[in-house]
């Protein structure tokens, strides 16, 4: 079920009013009820891949509780890491095996020796990163004795499987959702009105201007050589706008649902094409994902905390780990080495830590330094942007060496004005609006006439500029 | 809550509105070509009430008068609709025809060489949803394997059909439809085609298919027909710029042979044996494969003369 199908309009008000209108009765009514509204929003998908998620969930469950009694370290890491290798085990499976079976015979076969190797079709569960990166971030948070394990096996489950943030995140903590789940929620007007807001942003971003982007950007990465490097250039941009409107759209209608049912999502993108540097794009981009690799593999590495090539190496991990993440690709590998590329510098000179305030705080416009920045680190991800969107390794580098040639400074084949036009319009909109935690939370403030035209202007813009498609989230994927 | 839910529903209530406005704007100013109401008009009200109908594609359109065949005994109406093949007709005759129509003495299926292609022939029943009697669209909408469901909603309400703003542009500018096909010399189910760039453009499409689908669907409806005890004719009407020998290698004509030989009806092709002076005139068409007027009426002529023997 889609956030932006027909389906999903009409299941999120019914379980809306089911769930308030047992306001008055216990906790666990509440929670039963988002639980079967979670599994059946998964379900809708593939019943068949429910077991896995059950079963990741009571994994997960079983093993905290064990980990909690045991006071011997070695027992205690033996639970770590059983639960650990059983979740990457599935994702390992599911996610990556044809990978390495095929990487493994093309090694093989560049020694002399021809192998076939035995792949297997399977289907990626929607989801499955994001889940088994929430069961591994609770066994551990009890592991390191952060948190207690919730007693509670539905609670805990609708932990895991709370449907807004289940295909796609944001992945969440135990600490910051369980502690929501475990009170019973009363009905927040304002929330649930901000929350609206969220999920109309979104819609707008994914529907107007990712799947308007995605015509545009289908049809220039799939004829490279056909093009121009002014239209690939073109092309390269229009997708680093695709693929943050899509994913960031997802992750405000998230929000946005949760918040509909009085809970808080942790934000998972905080308007990262104004960042000064690619430090500062990596604090704002992704949040989530980022704050897990941060958490749960680079400060265990040893972080920035150590010599200089263990701080080498540790950037490399994550940025490696994290490319790999997004898929079984040597395309997302060598995004993931770009970007940490790109970061080393301000790691090594310690200047990664520069800008923590938001670009030009209370101010109407930026400086001309400020500006140069956000240039400078917008062309950085585009040119990593080229080798996350290429299918392979050899259409990313034919598409950045066509860009790096005469026909740069020609006129682009392919333009479209529209496009470009929404595409302004909106970045407008997010810079007024980049000190909230959505662009329309500034609408709070003004009166009614001008929320309501708004919302109604708004409304119908998704309608008569949006792309009506069934198009799935690109982040669905992962 | 409660606060919260009649907010929203007056917001919704706006919304519903302002779409039931555009609406209503846009439906004064809808630029379909206004024959195609016209062939829905008349299965739904009968004003002509023919007891021989003609269907096919926009060949049969563009080339078949119906007053030039009527006769005492006989009244003709000329079904065909653009881009429509046997798809289409198997659900417009179980939902559209046999419910609301008299069953016909003869059924003229004016058949092409590329009527088995279905991305050659791009009607589909959904898009006239617009056209259908209220009780049919609703049917058909509750059908949810038989339609499409989003195809009939977007194409039953102007506010859905026009959605792009060179749509809506369009359709503001209150052009109609109709300006290449004039229905002014509009002949039961006939409708003249202008085209702005005039033919002689020989391009008729080389990489057709045969789809067996639309085979079987033809032999359904055939089928259909004959069990009500329509007679059926298949006709092909004349086409410029191929050869006798190219008809002779085309699969489609193959089949259709077979299915006229197989369910005993006769086959009348303008284009092989029946071919005359009308094929080797530009004027007569407006490209490879519509007629012109003048071409429509000097082939209603002799199609008439040829019938008369048959369904005598």
């Amino acid at each position: 079920m889609l956030f932006n199908s027909l389906s999903f309009a009409i299941f999120l008000p019914i379980v809306f009013i089911l769930y308030w209108s047992f306001q008055n009765k216990k906790l666990v009514v509440q929670n039963v009820l988002l639980l079967v509204a979670s599994y059946f929003f998964y379900a809708f998908w593939d019943y068949r891949f429910l077991l896995l998620l059950v079963f990741s969930t009571f994994l997960d469950y079983y093993t905290g509780r064990i980990i909690s009694g045991k006071e011997d370290p070695f027992w205690r890491k033996f639970w770590l890491c059983q639960s650990v290798i059983i979740n990457l085990g599935f994702l390992g499976v599911f996610k990556y095996y044809n990978f390495f079976a095929g990487s493994f015979a093309e090694a093989l076969s560049s020694f002399g020796f021809r192998v076939h190797p035995a792949t297997i079709n399977v289907i990626l569960p929607v989801g499955i990163s994001f889940y088994t990166f929430h069961g591994i971030s609770y066994v551990l948070d009890i592991y390191n004795r952060k948190i207690i394990p919730e007693k509670n096996i539905i609670n805990y489950s609708v932990f895991v499987s709370f449907f807004p943030l289940l295909v796609a995140g944001p992945i969440e903590r135990a600490t910051h959702l369980l502690p929501q789940i475990q009170k019973k929620r009363t009905f927040n007007y304002a929330q649930a009105v901000d929350g609206l807001r969220q999920i109309l942003w979104g819609l707008f971003k994914k529907i107007v201007i990712a799947d308007n982007c995605a015509a545009f950007v289908n049809s220039i990465f799939g004829n490279t050589i056909q093009y121009s490097g002014s239209t690939l250039l073109l092309g390269a941009i229009y997708f680093a706008f695709q693929i943050y409107c899509d994913f960031s759209g997802y992750s405000d209608i998230a929000l946005g649902t949760a918040r509909l049912f009085g809970i808080e999502l942790l934000r998972n993108f905080a308007f990262p094409y104004f960042s000064r540097n690619i430090a500062e794009f990596w604090r704002r981009w992704h949040i989530s994902l980022s704050s897990w690799f941060r958490d749960y593999l680079y400060i265990p590495l040893g972080g920035s905390q150590t010599n200089t090539i263990k701080k080498v190496r540790n950037i490399f991990i994550i940025f490696l780990v994290s490319g790999f993440w997004h898929g079984a690709n040597w395309t997302f590998i060598i995004w993931g080495g770009l970007n940490a590329l790109f970061i080393l510098p301000s790691i090594l000179t310690k200047t990664n830590r520069m800008n923590l305030d938001i670009v030009a705080q209370g101010k109407f416009l930026p400086s001309v330094k400020e500006i140069m920045q956000i240039s400078f680190t917008f062309c950085l991800t585009v040119f990593a942007w080229i080798f996350f969107r290429s299918e392979t390794l050899t259409q990313a580098m034919n598409y950045v060496s066509i860009i790096f040639s005469e026909s740069l400074f020609t006129i682009p084949e392919q333009r479209s004005r529209m496009i470009a036009l929404l595409i302004i319009l909106f970045m407008i909109v997010e810079w007024f609006g980049r000190e909230n935690q959505h662009p329309l939370v500034i609408l709070k403030e003004r009166n009614a006439i001008t929320r309501w035209s708004f919302y109604i202007i708004t409304t119908f813009a998704i309608w008569y500029f949006g792309v009506f498609e069934d198009r799935a989230f690109i982040y669905f994927q992962f | 809550m409660r606060h919260f839910v009649y907010k929203l529903l007056l917001f919704i209530l706006i919304v519903y509105i302002i779409v039931f406005g555009i609406n209503f704007i846009i439906g004064k100013c809808n630029n379909a070509p206004l024959y195609f109401a016209l062939q829905y008009d008349e299965v739904i009200n009968k004003k002509v009430k023919a007891n021989c109908i003609v269907i096919g594609t926009s060949h049969g359109t563009h080339a078949i008068r119906p007053s030039y065949l009527n006769s005492d005994k006989y009244k003709f109406y000329n079904f065909s609709l653009s881009g429509a093949g046997p798809g289409f007709y198997i659900k417009w005759y179980d939902n559209i025809f046999k419910p609301n129509y008299p069953n016909p003495e003869y059924c003229i299926f004016a058949v092409d060489w590329f009527m088995f292609d279905g991305n050659w022939l791009w009607r589909r029943y959904e898009q006239d949803a617009l056209y259908f009697p209220s009780a049919t669209f609703y049917k058909n909408l509750f059908q949810l394997k038989s339609y499409d469901t989003r195809t009939l909603l977007q194409n039953r309400y102007p506010f859905f059909i026009h959605k792009g703003i060179s749509d809506l542009k369009f359709a503001f500018r209150g052009e109609k439809g109709d300006k290449d096909f004039f229905t002014s010399d509009y002949d039961n189910g006939y409708v003249p085609w202008f085209a702005a760039n005039k033919v002689g453009v020989i391009d008729p499409p080389q990489d057709i298919i045969v789809d067996r689908t639309l085979v079987n669907d033809f032999i359904f409806m055939i089928k259909s027909f004959q069990s009500n005890g329509t007679k059926i004719l298949f006709v092909n009407t004349p086409e410029y710029g191929l050869s006798i020998e190219e008809y002779y290698f085309k699969p489609t004509i193959w089949v259709i042979d077979s299915i006229a030989k197989q369910y005993k009806i006769p086959f009348l092709n303008y284009n092989t044996e029946k071919r005359s002076n009308i094929n080797n005139e530009a004027g007569n068409f407006i490209d490879w494969g519509h007629m012109s007027s003048e071409g429509s009426k000097k082939f209603s002529k002799v199609l008439s003369t040829d019938i008369k023997e048959i369904m005598q």
